[in-house]
């Protein structure tokens, strides 16, 4: 396994529901990613699968503990805005790569996401106005990159996972596993160093669901980290690590 | 780079979504077009209305019974009347026995009750020297040996009339035909600028007097401020036989005047209360939609606004997305609305009032549409913020 991506350190994470019942979703969660890896994270429906892809993708916040991600090989043109507030704690955690982000504010966690992090949604989420190859490039239309080498990225991130000559069709025109290799390609049109999938394949028969789980292992194995949360035991043999968790604590 | 492909992709994606967008330019059409048909009846205060709102007119009894010597008197005397604020002659002369000339201030031209610029039929108003326009269907005449006007050259837009005398010549081109309503058979009415008109006078028909044929009076008051009643008190003040606008008119030193038509200033003070309250309607109405309308954006996006933000989108990215889109709406409604204007009165054959699509009232109710968007997308400005890109994670 690579390097050390992210890791967390006794991560807790409570809310409230309804009025007075409090809800302790993490409970002191400590793992790491490693990049060139897919971690499966498996568990049962509320056992806290999704809270941890929130928080580890800065989505959402922690109650306590620290997630540490290491920019020593951050993305290109990954910045960290640094407020005054937290610039003498970053230069402090430069000195070991792993910064805590917690700390951050929320320009600096859309940042994480947008240099770091692809995502891919058990109901793919393609935006419907738009074809396929404009799914794809649209993580990159905030980018410096010229148009016209956009375009020629993602037809080539949709040939490669075997979407030839469905560049053109909107999503509507596209079987699931279809759409879900959209996804994939939209979540790594950007060179993202983690991939968090949220339960890939569970709109997807076991057919298309086994093609998604190749393409999710030669993600890995192109050096990013993939991270997927699931409840479907049968993903297991494409896992190279596996965490259960339940009622908000991990096991390995 | 980034910026600039974010705008162009939201004006090019927001045509994708057919449905939505066409139901909302279709409403926005039907909101543009009432917004320029007040924005038009607004214009026509100061134009076309500009007697009926705030104004009398005052024509001489018949051909030759004001003098110009008279006119200008009387135009002195009741320029000075505290509650005028400007009064306009339309003077004429007739070179020969065919043609009558008409001098008008381009200035004024919206009081020339008989000869005002919504009477044009073709072409366009005289707006500077060497301009003409003639009225509609002329023809010019002349006499050929013993038989008078026995000869006609029918005249129209784009002609050149030159008047040549030993001594000097005169052009004028005729921009426009214009159906006036004023009644003097077998003359050729020119109607020309002021300037032009003292000119053509003094070359050409120095001979012959200058009368004058009609006098517009217009009170103070703002026109556009519906709270002020200055142009109701002025025109109360003045609406009465006793009062020195009348008897000036009726003293025969200034010559034979006909009883002053003037706006009555109940009858307008409701329309333009009216007016202004239908206007408000709209205006409430559009507000309304527009924040409908970018209420339903974010509530029909709210899952591409999440996956935006979870791809790393700045709010103002995903802002500028938003505002593409409601702004696209609202400009193609406004064009749709105009157009389904235009072939309204198409399909009526109706005669196409210039006011209605004037540029300045055109501008105007672009603007007001535009504006309208405004409170609609600081809404959606401030609601997408809400969207969480966790909703993501959740099944459909």
């Amino acid at each position: 396994m690579g390097d050390q991506i992210i890791k967390t350190e006794k991560v807790t994470k409570i809310y409230k529901r309804g009025r007075s019942e409090i809800v302790r979703a993490l409970d002191k969660v400590s793992l790491e990613i490693n990049a060139g890896e897919i971690l499966m994270i498996i568990g049962p429906s509320g056992s806290g699968k999704t809270t941890i892809l929130n928080c580890l993708s800065g989505l959402d916040t922690v109650t306590e503990g620290k997630i540490l991600f290491n920019t020593s090989r951050a993305g290109e043109g990954f910045k960290i805005i640094e407020n005054k507030k937290n610039k003498e704690e970053s230069s402090r955690k430069k000195s070991s790569n792993f910064i805590d982000i917690t700390t951050w504010n929320e320009k600096q966690l859309t940042a994480y996401r947008r240099h770091n992090i692809g995502f891919v949604f058990q109901a793919w989420e393609l935006i419907p106005t738009l074809k396929a190859v404009e799914n794809v490039e649209s993580s990159l239309y905030t980018s410096r990159i010229p148009s016209s080498e956009i375009r020629e990225k993602s037809i080539k991130l949709l040939r490669k996972v075997g979407l030839i000559d469905k560049e053109y069709a909107y999503p509507d025109q596209l079987s699931g596993g279809e759409q879900q290799r959209v996804a994939i390609c939209r979540a790594l049109s950007k060179e993202p160093r983690i991939v968090f999938a949220d339960e890939p394949t569970g709109n997807l028969d076991s057919d298309s669901g086994n093609q998604i789980m190749r393409q999710m292992k030669i993600i890995s194995r192109e050096g990013a980290a993939v991270v997927i949360a699931t409840h479907n035991m049968e993903l297991r043999k494409f896992a190279d690590r596996i965490i259960k968790i339940h009622d908000g604590q991990i096991s390995f | 780079m980034g910026k600039w492909r974010l705008i162009k992709n939201s004006v090019r994606f927001a045509f994708r979504a057919k449905r939505r967008w066409i139901t909302f330019v279709i409403i926005f059409a039907f909101l543009s077009a009432f917004i320029t048909f007040f924005a038009g009846v607004f214009n026509m205060y100061s134009t076309d209305e500009l007697l009926e709102q705030k104004g009398f007119y005052i024509k001489a009894n018949g051909y030759g019974s004001v003098t110009d010597a008279q006119a200008q008197s009387i135009f002195t005397d009741i320029s000075s009347l505290s509650q005028v604020e400007s009064v306009a002659l339309f003077r004429y002369f007739d070179l020969g026995d065919y043609i009558r000339v008409f001098g008008v201030d381009p200035d004024f031209k919206w009081a020339f009750r008989e000869a005002k610029p919504s009477l044009i039929t073709d072409g366009r108003y005289i707006h500077s020297l060497g301009d003409a326009v003639v009225s509609q269907n002329a023809t010019i005449k002349a006499d050929v040996g013993t038989f008078p006007g026995n000869i006609s050259v029918s005249l129209q837009k784009g002609d050149i009339l030159h008047f040549e005398n030993p001594t000097t010549t005169f052009e004028l081109k005729v921009v426009g035909e214009i159906n006036d309503r004023i009644v003097a058979p077998d003359k050729l009415r020119i109607f020309i600028t002021n300037d032009d008109f003292e000119s053509l006078h003094a070359d050409f028909g120095a001979s012959t007097p200058i009368y004058c044929y009609s006098m517009a009076v217009l009170v103070k008051g703002d026109l556009y401020a519906p709270f002020n009643s200055d142009i109701y008190d002025n025109m109360n003040a003045l609406d009465d036989p006793s009062e020195p606008l009348f008897l000036l008119t009726e003293n025969l030193a200034f010559g034979d005047w006909l009883d002053p038509d003037y706006a009555i200033p109940d009858t307008v003070k409701k329309d333009r209360a009216s007016r202004f309250l239908y206007f408000i309607f709209g205006m409430v109405g559009g507000i309304l939609l527009t924040i409908l309308y970018n209420f339903l954006i974010v509530w029909f996006r709210r899952r591409e606004i999440a996956v935006l933000r979870a791809m790393g989108y700045e709010k103002g990215e995903i802002r500028i997305n938003l505002l593409g889109e409601s702004l696209t709406i609202s400009i193609v409604g406004y064009f749709v609305g105009i157009l389904a204007i235009v072939i309204y009165f198409w399909t009526q054959q109706m005669t196409f009032t210039n006011q209605l699509l004037n540029l300045w009232t055109l501008l105007i109710s672009f603007g007001i549409v535009v504006g309208l968007t405004v409170p609609g997308l600081l809404l959606s400005s401030f609601s997408f913020v809400r969207v969480s890109p966790v909703i993501l994670f959740k099944a459909r």
